[in-house]
């Protein structure tokens, strides 16, 4: 607890997603309609919000997508991306700011640090206790001691070191096992015959494999645990910046069409995927646009052979069939690539699924919805 | 002996709700005057924008001098309305609804949809109107909670020295009436 409370007045000070901005972020353009329009809807949701309107920046990059980095109320950024400008009217546009400034508002940018420093608190867990035998843990604990306690932390910084503990939670410490053997090894086979060698050995081989089972237990309590609960507190605020969103510009088609343009043609900021919690829409939508290919195409496969149970014939198509499995997979993994969940080697997600977001903007009043968006992108489930 | 404290730690109760409910309020009455001041931003930017809308739109609008006309003394009128709530709130609806007839007839001349500058000024007035309009929810959720915070009982009895606030609705028959369309 203590601990936690450390990790997270470190890390709140310099705030959540500075790195982004290293993306090539830029200012915003003012002989730029679309973007001078960007700014124009900042500054009303800001104000429909009650809040000082947040910074503006565009991000140059082929997805559609947006996002809010900062530590607080005062130094909050929001970040757009320019196809997102492009692809998007000024209705939706201001759904999808109102979500964000709405976030904002409700206080995410302190929820999400505080989410962090548990996984970073865990982190440094397995990294002190992996501290003995591993090198790179005690590179990682030197840089945390410098951002504590060396000048001022900068946020890209900051975002870095919290990056390198919680990597430390994947992988069950399995890597140190294995490392820290395979070194004892070496050591006892060049004093083969020295008994202090084997003194040695002795003496700290309980440690290690004390050490080596108390990093097992806190990752698993961590992953099965504590990560899933974290998650889905995350994914309620989500829930909640919707409906703010809808609160603030009284029109809950703006956001939904927003959805389905994020649906569409949404995806992660290129090097900015392990801070996709950030974002209005995570991988859920390219995962989700996979899933729809796949049916899609094993449609097809049953239209063209019908009789596919029987099992010779499904033996015949069984390399179609895996190939097209096999792509849907790659797409997935593709669209996950190293996102924050995926590098804690669990499915826990950050955001909720995009139809079940709808839905709830649907019980707001919107009538846009689950409907097109089945037409546009999705296939209904066989009935 | 013990009555004595009983009554003197009721006094005490009493005084601490006292002073949480009075700052509460307080509160409250702050942020109704805050986001006042914040539509009282917006409107001023409306009215100086608005002088060089009508300078860009005069050269192509000559024959529309009656609605640029409009426009211009519905500004001075809403200038001159002063703080009072509902005065202002009806003369800022009468400059809205003169704009919205400016723009309506503007749509009319290929000239001022293709000038950069007139859109980026349509832009940036419709987008001031926006904010109007929001900080005007704003005003208003803040004038509700306020005023619910201030005849809510027990808080009632010592809500005396603070007024209740205005809020800023719409009294114009004709804002307020559905527009007829004949076909």
């Amino acid at each position: 607890m203590l601990a936690w409370r450390d990790v997270y007045r470190l890390f709140r000070r310099a705030g959540v997603g500075g790195m982004l901005l290293s993306l090539g972020a830029r200012e915003t353009r003012l002989d730029d309609l679309e973007e001078q329009q960007l700014v124009n809807v900042v500054a009303e949701m800001a104000i429909a919000a009650g809040v000082q309107p947040p910074r503006v920046m565009v991000i140059d990059a082929e997805v559609v997508n947006a996002a809010s980095v900062g530590s607080g109320l005062t130094d909050a950024t929001v970040l757009v991306s320019r196809r997102l400008l492009d692809e998007m009217d000024r209705d939706e546009t201001q759904g999808v700011l109102g979500h964000l400034i709405g976030s904002i508002g409700n206080g995410d940018l302190r929820v999400m640090p505080m989410l962090m420093a548990v996984f970073q608190t865990f982190g440094l867990l397995t990294t002190l206790l992996a501290a003995p035998v591993s090198r790179d843990a005690r590179q990682a604990l030197r840089q945390l001691l410098r951002l504590r306690w060396g000048r001022g932390a900068a946020m890209h910084e900051a975002d870095a070191v919290g990056l390198l503990l919680t990597r430390r939670l994947q992988g069950l410490g399995l890597e140190e096992i294995s490392g820290s053997m395979s070194r004892i090894e070496a050591l006892a086979g060049r004093g083969f015959r020295r008994y202090p060698v084997y003194m040695l050995l002795f003496l700290v081989m309980p440690f290690l494999l004390a050490g080596i089972f108390g990093m097992f237990l806190v990752s698993v309590t961590f992953l099965f645990l504590l990560g899933p609960l974290l998650a889905r507190t995350w994914r309620t605020r989500r829930y909640l910046a919707d409906a703010t969103a809808v609160q603030l510009t009284r029109n809950p088609d703006g956001l939904a069409a927003g959805l389905m343009t994020l649906a569409e043609k949404g995806a992660l900021i290129p090097g900015g995927q392990w801070a996709a919690q950030l974002f209005v829409i995570g991988p859920e939508a390219a995962k989700a646009r996979a899933g729809v290919r796949l049916q899609r195409e094993m449609a097809a496969l049953h239209e063209v052979n019908p009789d596919l149970s029987d099992l010779t014939k499904l033996r015949e198509n069984w390399g179609t069939i895996s190939e097209t499995f096999g792509r849907y997979m790659a797409e997935v993994n593709e669209a996950e690539q190293g996102t924050f969940a995926a590098e804690q080697g669990l499915v826990i997600d950050f955001h909720p699924p995009l139809d079940r977001r709808l839905k709830r903007l649907q019980a707001l009043g919107a009538s846009v919805g689950l409907g097109d968006m089945h037409a546009v992108t999705w296939t209904h489930r066989k009935g | 002996m013990w009555i004595t404290v009983a009554t003197l730690t009721i006094c005490l109760l009493l005084a601490l709700w006292g002073i949480i409910t009075h700052n509460r309020l307080v509160t409250h009455r702050n942020r109704t005057r805050n986001a006042w001041a914040q539509i009282d931003v917006q409107l001023k930017r409306r009215h100086d924008l608005i002088p060089n809308l009508v300078n860009a739109v005069k050269g192509a609008m000559e024959h529309e001098r009656s609605v640029l006309e409009a426009v211009t003394k519905a500004r001075q009128q809403a200038i001159e309305a002063g703080s009072d709530v509902a005065k202002r709130a009806a003369a800022e609806a009468a400059l809205t609804r003169s704009l919205g007839t400016l723009f309506a007839v503007a749509e009319a001349y290929p000239a001022l949809r293709a000038n950069e500058n007139v859109l980026a000024l349509q832009e940036e007035i419709s987008s001031t109107e926006n904010k109007i309009a929001f900080a005007r929810q704003f005003y208003n959720d803040a004038v509700m909670q306020y005023n619910t915070a201030r005849e809510r009982f027990p808080a009632s009895l010592i809500a005396g020295s603070f007024e209740p606030a205005a809020s800023f609705s719409i009294d114009d028959a004709a804002e307020r009436a559905v527009p007829q369309v004949r076909l």
